[in-house]
């Protein structure tokens, strides 16, 4: 079931009210927050449900084995268990026929034929996303961070809440399991900002992201026939076509969770503010990004050794992080190359230097501040041309176009004049995003607006631009692939 | 809690008029580029013109109903010369949906002795948002068969159509037209386009249907079989071919008497067409010939 659909703008009521009228048993509101999940994942394709109960009934069992023992030995078996299952399954659905393709191509450059044909897997919806769930849930356990649950409707509730299922924010056992064992009450405050989360993440989804992905679709599939400044504009239209998917989609889970009195992590805190890689990784995919510290990068020894280790461990997350990302080469090209961008700051020391949100207390930003941000910003959206497309020979012809003097032309493709309203809409959307850059999310700062008129105005006029600017063609979430 | 769903409650309320004031607005005066979603053609296939003159037509021999393959190959002249009167009810990319609003609408006035159902294989793919504005555009009011027809299409597109036509827009505004000054509309609902041929290269087609299509198909069959009004199933001819064709041939003739002219006429693709899909003046005559002699010959009209 997808957030932008009217399915679930008739489930999201539903549940919400049984939920509530449930609020004096724990227990019952629990079975409800799981069937409602199963049924919303089951939507899309209630064959795949299997997976995420085998992955629940083997880190539930798992765990609570954990507990059982203090051997050594045994509880590391325990946790190899939980790897070899959950990243098992992700393995086979997602990079299987990668590893068959790339052995086969290895066989044949070095003259032997070794052809196994690939297979015809669907890639079930959210598998990324809630295997490292429930694997932070092992983890966490094997290393006496958690306690293990004993009831395995509050672990299965855990391991398929909705609102998070399918594209995160991947969350921590440790932070949400325990919201699962405690009473729940409805909260007004936290309901009403919920409920404006989610109408700016639908704006950002439905408005700026599919509009944006309807021209950079168009660019990047006729890049060949276009000039470098175009294939540089699609580039642009992709970089605010992800951030508005996937920011959408983070701030409409969060603002469900809250309607029902959860509270899930900040997954990004406007990225495309910041003034080096260092910050734009704290900033962008923050639940995936502190994943990978905490049990790859950490556990690896971090950046605690020499300058080798730090160069090995830093290209190991970027790269594992584009893999986690797609079975693709260009994913992990993608990866390097933040790798790349990201060790010199790490080796001169620079990489915590912007730790705060840039020009706090301010309205604008210094001069100094604003070139950081736009060459920032500028390798960001070069990095992202090898996320987009399918090969990589298509990326760099598309770096070879933007760096040719075709760069100097004035962008042009059919088309290009119905686009005036999304350039309005983006110009709207950044202004609004910067005003609202200290906050959770853009636009929460308008609780804070003293006049219930210019509140409910200015919802009302979001509401609007959703309607008369929405994508109207069926689309889905990108992240929803990974 | 009850405070929480009050207020939202409330919000929503104060929202929907705010948005259909702000619809209004800005269908008036915001430049065409910037009215994305909205889009208000009673014009489209003459609909406006059909729908006004439609009072005038009582008792006739025939209604024809379908997509612009029924306006734009159903030339009621020709069946006039045959002493057969008509009305067609065709109208652009109409799909069964639309059809069971106008059947509904309609036909009661129209009171026909036999109702010709053009049924283009293309429209059982569609959502038929195309056709639900064009219908709400050249409607006066927002009547409960409109709602219905809003809340099957389920788009954002028809509703604001909808909510723009509260404000009474006169005939001259259109928002978004697909319009062609070739065309000239003859008195009882056919199109005819000016006389041009067809330079379309003919392509190969899967036949995909929608479901809700296919439902809404079977219940137009059931409402003209409740009705007792005798109907005839008619593809009128297009120059490509689908690969499924069987599929689509043994469903058709499951609901009745059915004729699929791609089999029955001869015709050339580039000198009887203007595109692939639309008969030219040329191939009309020749399509409604032969169905005048399947009409005649099956005594369909005989009292």
């Amino acid at each position: 079931m997808l957030f932008n659909s009217l399915d679930f703008a008739v489930f999201l009521p539903v549940v919400f009210v049984l939920y509530w009228l449930l609020k004096k048993n724990l227990k019952y509101q629990n079975i409800l927050v799981l069937l409602a999940s199963y049924f919303f994942y089951g939507w899309w394709d209630w064959r795949f449900l299997s997976l995420i109960v085998f992955s629940t009934i083997v880190d539930f069992t798992i765990g609570l084995a954990l507990d059982k023992t203090e051997n050594f030995r045994k509880r590391k078996y325990l946790l190899w268990g939980s790897l070899f299952a959950n990243l098992g399954i992700l393995g086979v659905f997602k990079y299987f026929n990668f590893f068959i393709d790339n052995v086969s191509s290895a066989f044949s450059f070095f003259g032997t034929d070794w052809s196994m044909s690939s297979l015809n897997i669907i890639l079930p919806v959210g598998i990324s996303f809630y295997t490292f769930q429930t694997l932070s849930y092992t983890i966490d356990v094997y290393k006496r961070k958690l306690e293990p649950t004993k009831n395995i409707i509050t672990f299965a509730a855990f391991v398929s809440f909705f609102p998070q299922l399918v594209a995160g924010p991947i969350e921590r056992a440790t932070n949400l399991l325990p919201q699962f064992k405690k009473n729940r009450h409805f909260n007004y405050e936290e309901a009403t900002d919920g409920i404006r989360q989610i109408l700016w993440g639908l704006f950002k989804k439905m408005v700026i992201a599919d509009n944006c992905a309807l021209y950079a679709n168009y660019i990047f599939e006729n890049s060949a026939s276009l000039s470098g400044s175009t294939q540089l504009l699609g580039a642009l239209f992709f970089t605010f076509q992800i951030y508005g998917d996937f920011s959408g989609y983070s701030d409409i889970a969060i603002g469900t969770a809250r309607l029902f009195g959860f509270n899930l992590m900040q997954n990004f805190a406007f990225p495309y503010f910041s003034r080096d890689i260092a910050e734009f990784w704290r900033r962008w995919h923050i639940s995936l990004s502190t994943w990978f510290r905490d049990y790859l990068y950490i556990p690896l020894g971090g950046s605690r050794g020499g300058t080798s280790m730090k160069i090995r461990n830093t290209f190991f997350i970027f790269v594992v992080s584009g893999f986690w990302h797609g079975a693709s080469w260009t994913f992990i090209i993608w990866g390097a190359l933040n790798a790349a961008y990201f060790l010199p700051l790490l080796l001169s020391g620079k990489n915590r230097q912007n730790m705060d949100i840039v020009a706090k207390g301010k309205l604008f930003p210094a001069a100094k501040e604003v070139l950081k941000i736009v060459v920032t910003f500028s390798l960001t959206v070069l990095a992202w041309i090898f996320f987009r497309v399918e090969d990589t020979p298509h990326a760099i012809a598309i770096i070879g176009d933007i760096f040719s003097k075709s760069i100097f032309t004035i962008p042009y493709y059919p088309g290009l004049g119905l686009a005036k309203s999304t350039f309005i809409l983006l110009f709207l959307f950044i202004v609004i995003e910067w005003f609202g850059r200290e906050h959770q999310f853009a636009i929460q700062n308008l609780s804070k607006v003293r006049s219930l008129t210019l509140r409910w105005v200015s919802y009302s006029f979001l509401a609007f631009l959703i309607g008369m600017y929405m994508f109207t063609d069926k689309s889905q979430f990108i992240y929803f692939d990974f | 809690m009850k405070k929480f769903l009050k207020k939202l409650l409330l919000f929503l309320v104060i929202t929907s008029c705010f948005y259909t004031l702000l619809i209004g607005f800005w269908g008036y005066y915001v430049p065409a580029p910037l009215r994305r979603n909205l889009i208000y053609n009673p014009q489209e296939g003459y609909l406006d013109k059909k729908l006004s003159e439609i009072e005038k037509f009582k008792n006739v021999d025939v209604v024809f109903l379908g997509s612009s393959h029924a306006y734009r190959g159903f030339d009621t002249r020709i069946f006039k010369n045959h002493d057969i009167s008509s009305f067609n009810l065709g109208s652009s990319a109409q799909t069964h949906i639309q059809t069971k609003y106008l059947l509904n609408t309609y036909l009661k006035n129209l009171r026909p002795k036999l109702v010709i159902y053009e049924v283009y294989p293309e429209m059982f793919t569609i959502d038929g948002v195309e056709s639900t504005i064009n219908i709400v555009s050249a409607t006066d009011n927002i009547n409960s068969g409109i709602l219905k027809l809003l809340f099957q299409t389920k788009d954002i597109r028809s509703l604001n159509t909808a909510l723009f036509s509260l404000f009474e827009p006169s005939d001259s505004i259109v928002i978004n037209p697909v319009f062609s000054e070739e065309d000239l509309y003859v008195s009882g609902g056919f199109v005819e386009k000016k006389l041009n041929y067809n330079s379309e290269a003919a392509v190969r087609k899967e036949w995909k249907p929608l479901k809700k299509q296919l439902a809404a198909f079977k219940e137009n069959i059931n409402f003209l079989k409740s009705h007792n009004i005798p109907y005839l199933l008619v593809q009128a001819p297009y120059t490509f071919e689908y690969s499924n064709y069987n599929r689509i041939e043994k469903f058709l003739s499951e609901d009745g008497i059915y004729y699929n002219f791609n089999d029955i006429v001869d015709l050339s693709a580039n000198r009887d067409f203007y595109d692939d899909s639309h008969l030219n003046q040329i191939g009309v005559e020749k399509f409604n010939r032969e169905l005048i002699r399947i009409i005649d010959s099956l005594e369909l009209l005989k009292e």
